[in-house]
């Protein structure tokens, strides 16, 4: 059916009349989520103190939450008629085809969902213009237009496949689960044997460059029998990829990342999305009507399909006798012939037949947990070899010596390098004297493994330069431009940008101190933030935009502010402001904006490096005390002295202190 | 013209409805479908609508294949016995429903009957009786003008007032339009009244079909005595239906096609002979007793 047949079969009238019978919900249910995230986007607004960047996933949570009633609920909507006879009738006596009637419902669901998620991003765009200090990336939005637009569409089509076959609502939840679940959770149970059954880890090195000049063996014979074929133990474990479609996307992601976004999880969809489609469109074409109301007419689909939904099950099962024997295996009994019951009677088929439908069911779960068996005694002292490394991922850059501030992954391909750092872990030599680093690894198969690397101080410079090598093409090539977030209290103006690209650009290398301010810069870039942390005073005009930024509140308020006695004592440069009456007031100005200052501790406050004096006594005094630090100290270390005597309070940043 | 071919249906693989059924549904004509419970009626009326797919065989309306077919649909309207109505629906929103899916909908049509039967057209369908469901949804039937309208248990719930109204109307479209009703009905006086051919279902075949007129002066009930003593071989050469006899009186039922019961009975020089009509509902219980249908079983 071309392209052109299909929207011929697309019936208007049909779809406004369907959805015109369910419109309380369908506008309840579609409504509730762009209420919702208005009300949350609102919520963030008024509480915003300075600026705010909104992350995937906290932007996305309700559209998330959504994504497991929206669709199903369109679905029911649209193809619910099929679960009554006397709807049957009235829909299917109407002059049109079960083909239009399925193109219309699908289409009309696709367009009804893209309606929907139009809707979500204007309301992101508009509250992005609306409130200039929440920050909501366009591409974050488009991203996310992307991912749930598909993801929705995804578990519509899955939820109208399901009603294609199914004969009533519960029977559809129930194949609807195994279509989303199925996948997933044989995945989860092949981690969980995996991880569980690994006896050993080697790594195969026929190479001479990565061979070890000092590997021990001890008495072990294994060791030694895998010696001769080349296998050297190491410390490592097998990565599972874990790449689901919606709604789980990534588990590992879900609770380690900020963003949901999976590239491939949407390629998967968009592969699956016609696929499921076309076989709807079948089981749609071919089903009989008559069949409603139970969840599968055929008693064989039925057991079929319990077999299936008995499969998590029987993993819990398995598991119970793995733990207590005898005990786990009358619950397991126990559980397996709850189940079956509680199955027929939600399904309302077989309900009669309790014998029948508990020995198959404890047939299945006999079957089940022999399969579980045996695949442990395959797997059980399993040996995983690593092969043919292709990159070692080393992780973050150098320039900022902070191991938590992950900006790019960076990946030791060559050849020869990877060999030496093989050659020096497995070596006895180095494994004593060197810190062991777990580092993800790949592969030419593309498998991916963590391995317990370590490597000699001559190696690690090499990597070293390798990194900074990599790290000034990363900042070389990095679009400042694109720079979304530059901190709470200072806006990524173009000036800051062009700061901001000249002092990374230029700089070679630094160290970074934790108590010093830093600068967040974080881009919304690959369908994630890349962060990096800057330390302004190492480019001194950055510096002064950045203080200047920072301390626009505070000299606005005491320049705007005619109950201070403003001044300036010119000998003093540290020196910017003076408060000579009216000190509680800003004290009180201070705590407003968590200072944690009070007037026993106040005496010179340096904010942000303006000093700000607040004179207790009388200037003169004041000036007197300054002098004898001019007369006694040296100028490099005047400004030290100032800083040790007086209340200092930094301008804190919760996130980045969580992080150090 | 609706041809059913070699129609075959069963629900769940075992439970053979129709088998092999043959039928021809001539144009502009009233066609009552009899048949006991159970044998297969609605189910017929679904396949001709391409609610249900039949097993095997065929439905050609107008000499084009009608399973699934939009145009033929655009010609067809159903009203099945369980009606279904949206919830929160009113007359007027079915009314609309209808017109945009049948082109040819007549909503000055609805509207004019549903003030004569003083139905308000804004009000909800969930606060209506079943009989004032029933006339809404024969209301959107008929005014989609469609040429074939099938009717299952039609008058259903219907007050007798109301009932002859929609036999008028149905005769109107009649008169003014070519059309073809099926209809079925359990009442088969009804029937009688207005259906020009019926047509008598068992075991999911098409037993028999003819006109109503045909039917009716064919099959007589003839109460007949005769001198000497008797019993059922007596009577060769009749069509016996069914035979009964009390005392010395016989009451037979028979098909008279040939027009020489008469003949032959007076040949036999009764005491008493009577000849009275059959009521269609007579017809078919005789007609399946003559099957084997235990009525008295039942009763």
């Amino acid at each position: 059916m071309n392209l052109m047949k299909l929207f011929k079969k697309f019936n208007i009238r049909f779809l406004k009349e369907n959805i015109k019978k369910s419109k309380a919900l369908l506008a309840f249910c579609l409504g509730l989520i762009p209420l919702l995230n208005i009300l949350v986007l609102v919520a963030v607004a008024i509480s915003l103190n300075g600026i705010e960047i909104l992350d995937f996933n906290s932007l996305s949570i309700i559209t998330y939450l959504g994504l497991f009633i929206i669709p199903l609920v369109l679905a029911v909507s649209l193809f619910g008629f099929v679960f009554k006879n006397k709807s049957v009738d009235f829909v299917l006596s109407k002059p049109l085809s079960r083909s239009t009637i399925y193109i219309t419902n699908i289409m009309g669901g696709i367009l009804i969902i893209t309606i929907f998620m139009l809707l979500n991003s204007l309301i992101y765009i508009l509250f992005g213009l609306i409130f200039s200090n929440l920050v909501i990336p366009f591409s974050l939005i488009i991203d996310y237009f992307i991912l749930y637009l598909i993801s929705y569409i995804f578990i519509f089509i899955v939820s109208s496949l399901a009603i294609s076959i199914a004969g009533n609502l519960m029977g559809s939840l129930v194949l609807i689960l195994i279509i989303i679940c199925l996948v997933p959770f044989f995945k989860v149970i092949n981690i969980y044997f995996y991880e569980n059954n690994y006896h050993a880890t080697y790594i195969k090195c026929e190479d001479e460059k990565c061979k070890p000049n000092n590997y021990i063996c001890l008495k072990d014979t294994s060791c030694l029998k895998r010696l001769e074929q080349n296998e050297y133990s190491i410390i490592g474990d097998r990565l599972t990829n874990l790449n689901f479609m919606a709604p789980f996307y990534s588990i590992e992601d879900m609770s380690n990342s900020d963003t949901f976004y999976n590239t491939k999880s949407i390629i998967k969809m968009l592969i699956l999305i016609p696929i499921y489609s076309v076989i709807g469109y079948y089981l749609f074409n071919k089903r009989k009507m008559e069949n409603n109301e139970t969840s599968f007419k055929n008693s064989k689909l039925h057991y079929f399909i319990k077999g299936i939904t008995l499969i998590p099950v029987s993993f819990i099962c398995y598991l119970t006798i793995k733990q207590s024997n005898e005990l786990g295996f009358i619950i397991s009994i126990a559980i397996t012939l709850i189940y079956s019951v509680i199955y027929d009677l939600i399904t309302r088929k077989e309900i009669y037949k309790l014998l029948k439908s508990s020995i198959i069911s404890l047939v299945t779960l006999g079957v089940f947990l022999s399969l579980f068996g045996l695949y442990d005694i395959k797997l059980n002292n399993n040996t995983l070899i690593i092969k043919d490394i292709k990159e070692i991922n080393i992780g973050n850059i150098v320039i900022k010596k902070g191991e938590n501030y992950k900006v790019l992954n960076q990946n030791i391909k060559g050849e020869d390098l990877i060999n030496r750092i093989i050659k020096e872990t497995l070596d006895k030599d180095t494994k004593n004297s060197g810190n062991t680093k777990y580092l993800k690894v790949k592969t030419k198969e593309n498998k991916n493994y963590t391995l317990g690397l370590t490597w000699s101080h001559d190696t690690n410079k090499i990597i070293n330069e390798i990194k900074l090598i990599k790290e000034k093409e990363y900042f070389k090539n990095y679009d400042y431009d694109r720079i979304n977030f530059t901190g709470r209290d200072i806006k990524p103006t173009k000036k800051l940008k062009n700061l901001i690209k000249n002092t990374m650009t230029n700089i070679d290398n630094y160290t970074y101190d934790s108590n010093n301010f830093l600068l967040e810069v974080k881009t919304y870039k690959n369908h994630k933030y890349e962060t990096f942390y800057i330390m302004p005073n190492i480019d001194k005009e950055l510096d002064k935009y950045v203080m200047n930024e920072k301390n626009k509140k505070v000299i606005s308020f005491l320049e705007n502010n005619k109950d201070f006695e403003i001044g300036s004592i010119k000998e003093y440069p540290v020196i910017d402001y003076v408060i000579k009456k009216n000190k509680t007031k800003f004290i009180k100005y201070l705590e407003k904006n968590n200072n944690e200052i009070t007037e026993n501790t106040l005496n010179l406050h340096l904010y942000n490096k303006y000093g700000i004096l607040v004179l207790i006594g009388d200037e003169l005094s004041f000036k007197e005390e300054f002098k004898k630090y001019e007369e006694n100290l040296k100028d490099d270390e005047y400004y030290q002295m100032l800083k040790s005597s007086v209340v200092e309070v930094p301008e804190t940043n919760e996130d980045f202190e969580e992080e150090s | 013209m609706i041809e059913i071919k070699n129609l075959t249906k069963s629900f769940n693989d075992d439970k053979i409805v129709l088998e092999n059924l043959n039928c021809t549904i001539k144009d502009n004509a009233i066609y009552g479908l009899v048949g006991a419970n159970g044998a297969g009626k609605s189910t017929l009326l679904r396949l001709i609508t391409s609610i249900y797919k039949s097993d095997s065989g065929s439905i050609l309306i107008d000499d084009k294949e009608a399973f699934d077919n939009e145009i033929i649909k655009q010609d067809i309207v159903f009203v099945p016995d369980d009606l279904h109505f949206y919830p929160n629906y009113s007359l007027m929103d079915m009314a609309e429903y209808y017109k945009s899916l049948y082109l040819n909908f007549d909503m000055n049509y609805l509207i004019n009957h549903a003030n004569t039967l003083k139905l308000n057209i804004n009000a909800k369908l969930s606060s209506y009786s079943k009989g004032m469901k029933r006339q809404c949804a024969l209301l959107c039937a008929l005014a989609t003008k469609a040429k074939y309208m099938l009717f299952d248990e039609t008058f259903d719930g219907l007050d007798p007032v109301i009932r002859k109204y929609f036999k008028s109307l149905l005769a109107d479209l009649m008169i003014d339009n070519k059309r073809t009703i099926i209809m079925t009905s359990h009442n088969l006086r009804e029937l009688e009244d207005i259906c020009d051919n019926l047509g008598l279902l068992y075991k999911g075949n098409i037993l028999f079909e003819s006109d109503i007129d045909t039917i009716k002066t064919n099959m007589f009930k003839v109460q007949v005595s005769l001198k000497s003593d008797f019993n059922k071989s007596t009577f060769k050469g009749l069509k016996i239906l069914s035979y009964k006899k009390i005392g010395s009186v016989a009451t037979l039922i028979i098909n008279d096609d040939k027009k020489d019961s008469r003949e032959i009975l007076e040949k036999l020089k009764p005491i008493i002979l009577d000849y009275l009509p059959l009521t269609l509902e007579e017809v078919f219980i005789y007609q399946m007793e003559a099957l084997g249908y235990e009525f008295n079983e039942i009763v």
